[in-house]
């Protein structure tokens, strides 16, 4: 058997089973937890926690390794198609949601961002597998690993962003008891944004030199390349509404959510508009 | 008054918040609205509704006034904004700015308070090195019986966001070079054995010596390679290859490899026999009819005033009316009157006029991009100068900080402390970790007191 599909299946069944103890788990804990115990805003983790993220991390290890076995058949950096994309946004997600997970404290960050990937890396199952040859405009293999390695960076930590805001946006009511803090939420949507907007913005600037490149012109309204300014934009337009204006709680939530929605729309553009990008 | 009012609105985040909504809803526009210059399809398409989009600039958004204008505001609203903001820049003084109230370390209660137990000496030297542990250098002054500490770090990121704003303004800047100083050809068409002048007073033509299309093995192209001639004022000057992702340069011009096509190849002689000229015409555009697209030339027959239309076979089916041997030629006379449709055979002459065409066979043209873009290097230096400023503003954002050490006895202390950042990116935090750091001094210094 093909040993890409062998670290590929194995991370998804880890992350699914992962996911699922997960959420089983704090479910329990939050079962059990007294309406005005404060211990869901502990900042430690727990050893059947930290066992969580080890397994998350280990997923993560067998996705990396699913992606460098492709890279090394296939002769080019992963990226070239809706299949190999989506394993990698898949692994910038659940890498992303690591690293946010552990540096926060917050195991909720994980479990939702976990969820996330596994729909992702279902996606990419779905897909043709095929190796295929590029095209000439594709045969820069340098610029497209690094213009694509930005998407995947930016787009899992907005992805991050996407799942707190979500989780915050629900924070109200009996719900509250059951979820983090909205405030710490909210913060560490707001760390995933000052992460993720650089590596956007080095997205539209790889993909400008590229296309200037193989192209001739450095902005041509593509459609995908439209999309991404428009989460750009988004995204500028949320750090400006939160640093200058203060605004903060739902508002700033729906922002993010929208900007995360601009993320998909990119993402799955191709299939809806043809353009320069249409590579599938 | 109306004039500061004016320019408050112009510098006014919430401007920009508008304008940034208005260019994300037209850009939105711009994808799901099929953007063409031949809006008539979709008027007869749409009826009303398309006139309606089309009156709104919408099948043409990006060209649109109204995107240029919000564009253009925007970058207004990001020149005033980053003139009023560049006065708080006098927050890079690392002075003592205490004037004997402790409100000064209260920072509308973001400040903090750590007792501290110890000599003075002992404890302006402990203070000193945890402060240099967050990489602030502090500056030690005295005020009254307090000793007054000030330290800045990362002193240049204080610049990081004019720089971000700043570099959108050279953006514009680069943008405005490239269309008043630059030139771009998206069709520079050349056949294989032709010569073409770039034109743009540049003095430069392309030969196009050879063309060759590669494919692998499911079909797909792996390579599009054009051999060319730069001539300059006719001189031969460089020979070189062009590929996709592999322009060509010469004197600020470049030439990209974009698309290629079928070309005809035709002999024009008199009727003796003497050959007037032979040209390989590009069939560059193309002609439907029906279900049939036939790739077309036109050009002007600068012998007999005439012009002429040459077509080729259809690329999608047989064709009925012209076979793949074949060529139709319609000429026009002065006036664009069209006067006689013929089919031109592979290697047999025909008289048309006076003159004699021969259709010698097929060829190949290279579609290029020829464009000088002296712009293009202001536009990378400020993407640079953006993601160098996101960098500043975001990982190594402006800190300063202000502590005063105030004796209460002979051996207890009060440090009264506060950190001033820029638009409060995460000072808190870091105050929080200092705060930490000093009450475990605090255990500590029981110990060695």
């Amino acid at each position: 058997m093909n040993i890409e599909y062998i670290f590929l299946n194995t991370g998804l069944i880890a992350i699914c089973a992962d996911a699922s103890v997960s959420v089983i788990y704090k479910a329990a804990k939050a079962a059990a937890v007294h309406k005005n115990d404060s211990s869901r805003n502990n900042v430690e983790f727990s050893s059947f926690e930290k066992i969580t993220l080890i397994v998350t991390l280990v997923s993560a290890a067998l996705l990396a390794a699913a992606i460098i076995v492709r890279g090394i058949s296939s002769g080019h950096g992963p990226f070239t198609n809706m299949y190999e994309f989506s394993i990698s946004f898949s692994w910038g997600i659940m890498l992303s949601g690591l690293i946010f997970s552990y540096r926060n404290r917050l195991l909720a960050v994980n479990i939702s961002t976990m969820i996330l990937s596994a729909l992702m890396l279902f996606y990419a199952r779905s897909l043709s597998s095929d190796i295929s040859p590029l095209v000439p405009a594709l045969q820069n293999s340098f610029l497209l690993s690094a213009h694509v390695f930005s998407a995947v960076i930016a787009y899992g930590t907005f992805a991050v962003g996407f799942t707190v805001s979500v989780l915050s946006l629900f924070n109200r009511g009996k719900i509250k008891l059951l979820l983090p803090d909205a405030a710490r939420l909210e913060k560490i949507a707001y760390k995933s944004v000052i992460v993720g907007f650089p590596f956007m913005t080095l997205v539209i600037v790889l993909g400008a030199l590229w296309a200037d490149i193989a192209w001739g012109r450095f902005w041509n309204w593509d459609p995908k390349e439209t999309a991404s300014l428009v989460t750009w934009l988004i995204y500028a337009l949320y750090l400006h509404t939160r640093v200058i204006r203060k605004w903060k709680g739902t508002k700033s939530s729906l922002l993010i959510i929208f900007g995360f929605s601009a993320v998909i729309f990119t993402f799955f553009g191709n299939y809806i508009f043809k353009g320069l990008h249409s590579y599938l | 008054m109306a004039l500061k009012k004016l320019k408050a609105i112009l510098r006014s985040v919430k401007l920009a918040v508008v304008l940034i909504i208005i260019l994300v809803l037209a850009s939105l526009a711009g994808i799901l609205i099929p953007q063409t210059d031949y809006q008539n399809v979709f008027y007869e398409k749409f009826g009303a509704i398309g006139y309606f989009l089309g009156f709104l600039g919408l099948f043409n958004v990006f060209r649109s006034p109204l995107f240029i204008v919000t564009s253009l505001l925007l970058f207004i609203n990001i020149l005033f904004c980053t003139i009023s903001r560049s006065g708080k820049l006098a927050i890079l003084r690392n002075e003592n700015e205490f004037n004997g109230d402790p409100e000064f370390y209260d920072a509308g209660g973001k400040g903090a308070v750590v007792n501290l137990s110890g000599s003075d000496d002992y404890l302006t030297g402990r203070l000193i090195k945890i402060f240099a542990i967050f990489r602030y250098r502090a500056r030690v002054s005295e005020y009254g019986d307090s000793i007054l500490f000030n330290g800045v770090k990362n002193r240049i990121s204080a610049f990081g966001s004019l720089i971000v704003h700043t570099s959108l303004l050279i953006l514009l800047l680069g943008i405005f070079t490239g269309a008043f100083w630059g030139f771009s050809n998206q069709r520079f068409i050349v056949a294989e054995g032709e010569t073409e002048s770039v034109g743009f007073g540049t003095g430069v033509s392309v030969r196009l010596i050879s063309f060759k299309d590669t494919y692998w093995a499911d079909g797909t192209p792996k390579e599009y390679r054009s051999t060319v001639e730069i001539l300059d004022e006719n001189q031969i000057v460089l020979t070189q290859s062009v590929t996709v992702n592999h322009p060509l340069r010469y004197k600020g011009i470049k030439f990209y490899q974009s698309f290629f096509g079928p070309s005809a190849v035709l002999t024009i002689s008199d009727t003796e026999g003497n050959l007037l000229n032979t040209k390989n015409i590009p069939l560059a555009d193309s002609v439907t009819e029906g279900s049939f697209s036939r790739p077309v030339a036109r050009f002007e027959l600068s012998e007999s005033g005439y012009s002429m239309a040459i077509i080729s076979a259809a690329v999608n089916g047989h064709d009925p009316a012209i076979s793949e041997n074949e060529l139709g030629v319609e000429f026009y006379d002065e006036n664009g009157n069209g006067v006689s449709w013929i089919k031109l055979i592979k290697n047999r002459p025909s008289e048309i006029g006076g003159l004699v065409f021969t259709y010698l066979g097929k060829s190949r043209y290279s579609g290029f991009i020829a464009s000088k873009k002296p712009g293009n290097i202001i536009i990378w230096a400020s993407a640079l100068l953006f993601l160098s400023g996101l960098a500043m503003v975001f990982y190594f954002p402006f800190r300063k900080l202000h502590a005063a050490l105030v004796k209460v006895n002979d051996a207890d202390y009060r440090l009264y402390i506060k950190l001033i950042a820029q638009n409060n990116f995460g000072g808190k935090e870091e105050l929080q970790k200092i705060v930490e750091g000093l009450r475990k001094l605090t255990e500590n210094s029981q110990d060695e007191y």
